[in-house]
């Protein structure tokens, strides 16, 4: 691995809520993980597994109880530079009604940007061109309760995009979606990732993440699994025992390879499977 | 219920008012308010009803909208009224057993019902007119105007916002937690008002612990913003007087003055 390329790292990171009364209680039990320039990197686990409170450690909402979190070269418990962190490692949240600070659209867009105190003239043009990038620029200034779930879910990424982040933090920003929200807001990360920003997307359907680079998987706040999705979902055992799903294609393709088919074994989507199955003949 | 309170909703249209700056509503709503409680006699009602009359009109905004606002303080105007018709002692004009009516209390009962009703559909006005950026903006200027108080303008503005910003969705938060708590059989309609206080309670307590929660994930979600408080913030849309600002605050300091003016008709 390029160690330029390192983005965020993690060092025998744990994290306790409460150190004191309950140091054997531990969110993040000794993980160490890179997070590289560019990369669309999923974090799946059950729940309690601490994926939420991973995703807070990355920029420095939580600061690690044991270990160093860095970003490029500044720690997370550096609190002179946290906002260098948090304009460059964004996050959009789980619930989209308790992230919004203003009541109309590009007022809500446009708060981050005001933080970092840049030149209102400045903040028009990055709340234009964010509002652009999610397809929400007819909404700028409807009111931010009368939208759906997944326009809200929208709004809060342009509201992030506003900041000029390099990396994104996705912290189970599907979990409260309809299928169709969800497939937006996973089609805009990846539009995003090809535009060259990282993407970090925690989440706990494994029907979403088929096509990231790489896939971490998290149990009792240890990392059990790292790697590339065709390794990790035709480890099926693993995952059966972290309590995650097998996507349904992985299972049926496994269920069709028991029956006899020969199913090459980097078949994830029901196209390939259309194809592996057209070949057979 | 809390969809009755159109305080701190906006409604957009393209109106004069709509376009002056927060500042000169909010001084202009003080100073009105201010006012009312100085008027003397129906004259000075009178006065204070036909300007907000105009102002209404002008907004451009449907009177019934405005008039809303008013059905969650029937009750209390009610109360007022009736405390203040029956309990002032004076000169009784009307009695049947205990209860009496003075012509004090009746004049009393009077001023107390126009100058609540004046100063809620003002208020509501101002609100209706201003978006809440704006609205908490210009608050935020008009207290850095004031000693001890500059300290904090930013947070008090900060909060004012927030909360506006969470007036609708705890409304829908309040209406999804009764009807659940009617489908498992609550009853919030029958019996007298102390069992209908007490049938609350299952819809207040999640409403909080809820609302406590939002609060916690919201502080979150401005940090991972790089919210840091009034320090190095800038503005979407700074706040900036223009001609019609000026010209604003003539006309309302020449209706105010009008306003004045009626404590010298003698009442009829």
């Amino acid at each position: 691995m390029d160690t330029n390329k390192t983005f965020i790292k993690l060092e025998n990171v744990s994290y306790m809520y409460d150190p004191e009364e309950h140091p054997d209680v531990k969110a993040i039990d000794g993980v160490s993980l890179t997070v590289n320039e560019g990369e669309f990197l999923a974090i799946v686990g059950p729940n309690g597994s601490g994926k939420s409170t991973l995703s807070k450690l990355f920029n420095g909402l939580l600061t690690p109880t044991e270990g160093d979190v860095w970003v490029y070269d500044i720690n997370t418990k550096d609190d002179d530079h946290i906002t260098d962190i948090r304009r460059n490692v964004a996050m959009v949240f789980q619930n989209p009604d308790n992230q919004m600070v203003a009541t109309i659209v590009e007022d809500d867009v446009a708060f981050g940007a005001e933080n970092l105190g840049i030149e209102p003239a400045e903040i028009r043009k990055r709340i234009d061109e964010s509002l652009e990038a999610v397809s929400m620029s007819a909404y700028a200034q409807r009111k931010l309760h009368q939208l759906s779930g997944g326009q809200k879910q929208r709004i809060a990424i342009a509201g992030v995009l506003a900041m000029k982040p390099r990396c994104i933090i996705f912290d189970e920003s599907t979990a409260m979606l309809d299928p169709a929200g969800r497939e937006d807001i996973i089609e805009i990360m990846h539009q995003l990732n090809r535009e060259g920003v990282t993407i970090v997307f925690i989440t706990h359907y494994m029907e979403e993440i088929t096509d990231v680079d790489r896939i971490v998987i998290l149990e009792k706040g240890k990392v059990i699994a790292e790697g590339v999705p065709i390794d990790i979902f035709n480890q099926v055992n693993m995952l059966h025992r972290a309590r995650l799903d097998t996507p349904e294609i992985v299972w049926l393709c496994s269920l069709l390879r028991k029956g006899g088919l020969d199913i090459p074994a980097e078949t994830l989507t029901g196209e390939q499977l259309v194809e592996a199955l057209c070949r057979l003949k | 219920m809390i969809k009755d309170i159109t305080i701190g909703q906006y409604y957009p249209t393209d109106s004069v008012l709509h376009r002056l700056d927060a500042r000169t509503k909010l001084l202009s709503t003080l100073a009105y308010i201010i006012f009312l409680f100085l008027v003397k006699n129906v004259w000075g009602y009178l006065a204070a009803f036909v300007f907000l009359a105009v102002c209404m009109i002008l907004s451009k905004i449907p009177i019934g909208y405005v008039l809303r606002g008013l059905k969650a303080v029937v009750f209390i105007l009610c109360l007022t009224v009736l405390i203040n018709l029956f309990f002032t002692p004076g000169d009784v004009i009307w009695s049947y057993g205990v209860m009496k009516i003075t012509e004090q209390g009746a004049r009393m009962a009077f001023n107390v019902a126009f100058r609540l009703l004046l100063l809620i559909s003002a208020t509501s006005l101002m609100t209706l007119c201003t978006d809440t950026i704006s609205l908490t903006d210009g608050m935020e200027e008009l207290m850095r105007k004031v000693p001890l108080v500059r300290r904090y303008a930013h947070e008090l503005s900060m909060m004012m916002s927030i909360a506006l910003r969470f007036i609708p969705t705890l409304s829908d938060e309040t209406e999804r937690i009764m009807k659940a708590q009617k489908s498992r059989g609550a009853d919030f309609e029958s019996g007298n008002i102390i069992r209908r206080a007490k049938a609350l309670i299952p819809i207040l307590v999640p409403l909080f612990v809820s609302a406590f929660q939002r609060a916690s994930e919201l502080a979150m979600a401005m940090e991972a913003r790089c919210y840091r408080g009034a320090e190095g913030r800038t503005r979407l849309k700074e706040l900036h007087y223009s001609k019609a600002d000026i010209v604003a605050y003539c006309i309302v300091i020449l209706a105010l003055a009008g306003i004045w003016a009626t404590r010298y008709i003698p009442a009829p």
